[in-house]
């Protein structure tokens, strides 16, 4: 049987809640790239509940609506889903100088400190003064592929839609990116990832905290390892996590530690176990700012 | 002088909908633009279901009360980003109860393998308890119809999940039956659940 047909039997039991850990993430990254386990997850959730609507109703205490309206009344709410609001990431298609070098194609190999300056200046290119709105222009894409990727992570926040849970330790990165996908000042940009694959990166500056979702993403062999990398404005690497290859469909990871405005989001390819510095070129680098 | 009138309902729904009270799907998009008697009007619907469903998870009644309004608290947050198109109101919620009562119990997993220790509780037979109004008769009638349809196996993993908040592989450990086995008969059953309960697909 193949990985896919294998995870395609979780449907069940992801329906139900019955997932947990890792097999849970994988087959949510398997749902992603396939309409036809989507559509099947949707229903068997819908059968789910009709099951739960053969449970015997049970008045709750009035003290908990009591508690409930005070506690509204002093929560504020999230706005809707960044697929409903175009506009957010149309603003990154107006530059009239879009630049189509691939942020991540390689360049010469650097030496083991100068790497963490090729992250920078693969995103800044040249003209590393440019002003950080400038830097956008770098990775500008079609609207239709960011909102096509704001999409794909929208599926994240779907506690809503698919089902996700949020608190359960060993879901933590669903529950991360579903964060950072909600909250009020989320962004995100795509690029190509040298060597293959699509990364959008996600990211919050209010929170601190990012995430990448990569498509088609190569394994890697002999051992070696993806690492991340917030890189500030000083061109100082600072490690951010390392992952590996999904086995199927996409390849989320959230990176570790905290972004700090400006940060340029990297991913280079290092021994197993990761490094200290990038000792590699970057095959993606995406500016936040 | 301003006077109180009653809440009207949205023109264009009354066209379709005569002179019925909003629906829950009405009042989760005036919870959107952050109504708080419009949540108060869902509150009062739902919270019967989503509680009665978090009972019968945790059965822990302060646990359940404090999911039931962690519940209610993310239905407040999110409505924004509830869609028509993919479900009604009830299920949108009753998925949110659901998850979040196995994630309780998953936190506290050394009440879980007390549990699975001890066995089969009285998962298996939920679905045949007495229901006490004709609404929910109704629904035990149709879900009890529909899990006799089910292979004994494939109906004790379902409920096993459903009710009992179990993972896979615990159900597997309590049936004694490889995981593998497990994973296929709770696809199996829920696509014949789906099948016979007339969920569209």
């Amino acid at each position: 049987m193949t990985d896919r047909e294998e995870l395609h039997l979780l449907s069940g039991a992801y329906a139900l809640n019955a997932l947990e850990g890792e097999e849970k993430k994988r087959f949510e990254a398997y749902v992603l790239t396939s309409d036809d386990i989507r559509a099947e997850v949707y229903s068997l959730s819908d059968t789910a509940v009709s099951i739960g609507l053969a449970t015997v109703p049970i008045s709750p205490p009035v003290e908990l609506k009591t508690r409930l309206m005070a506690q509204i009344a002093r929560t504020p709410q999230l706005a809707p889903l960044p697929v409903a609001r175009p506009t957010l990431t149309a603003v990154r298609t107006t530059s009239p100088k879009a630049n189509t070098q691939q942020p991540g194609s390689p360049r010469a190999q650097p030496t083991q400190d100068s790497a963490a300056e090729a992250i920078r200046s693969a995103s800044l290119g040249e003209s590393s003064r440019a002003t950080t709105r400038a830097a956008a222009r770098w990775y500008t894409r079609p609207v239709v592929i960011l909102v096509a990727a704001a999409a794909a992570v929208a599926l994240f926040v779907g506690g809503n839609i698919l089902g996700l849970s949020a608190t359960d330790e060993s879901q933590q990165q669903a529950a991360a990116v579903s964060a950072i996908v909600s909250a009020k000042d989320s962004q995100q940009a795509k690029a190509a990832v040298a060597g293959g694959g699509t990364a959008t990166f996600v990211w919050s500056v209010g929170l601190r905290q990012s995430a990448v979702v990569i498509d088609k993403l190569p394994k890697l062999a002999g051992g070696k390892t993806y690492e991340l990398w917030y890189i500030d404005k000083g061109s100082h690497a600072t490690p951010a996590g390392t992952f590996s290859a999904a086995s199927s469909g996409a390849t989320v990871s959230v990176l570790t530690g905290l972004m700090s405005v400006g940060d340029t989001f990297g991913i280079t390819v290092e021994p197993g176990g990761g490094s200290k510095k990038p000792t590699t070129a970057p095959i993606v680098a995406v500016p936040s700012a | 002088m301003l006077r109180l009138v009653p809440r009207e309902t949205d023109r264009s729904q009354d066209l379709e909908s005569s002179d019925k009270p909003a629906t829950k799907e009405d009042l989760l998009a005036q919870i959107a633009g952050g109504d708080q008697a419009a949540f108060g009007a869902l509150y009062d619907e739902v919270s019967p279901r989503v509680f009665g469903l978090i009972r019968r998870l945790l059965v822990d009644h302060a646990q359940s009360e404090e999911v039931t309004q962690e519940v209610f608290l993310e239905v407040w947050q999110n409505a924004a980003r509830y869609e028509r198109s993919k479900g009604g109101a009830t299920t949108w919620i009753l998925t949110m109860a659901h998850r979040r009562a196995v994630d309780r119990i998953r936190s506290s997993q050394a009440g879980r393998d007390r549990d699975v220790k001890i066995g089969i509780r009285d998962y298996v037979s939920d679905y045949d308890n007495v229901a006490d109004t004709v609404e929910t008769t109704i629904e035990h009638e149709r879900v009890k119809e529909a899990m006799a349809q089910l292979t004994e196996l494939q109906r004790q993993a379902v409920s096993l999940a459903y009710y009992g908040g179990y993972s896979h592989s615990e159900v597997a450990a309590m049936l004694s039956v490889p995981i593998g086995t497990v994973k296929t008969r709770l696809r199996d059953g829920m696509i014949r659940l789906r099948d016979e309960l007339g969920v569209a697909s």
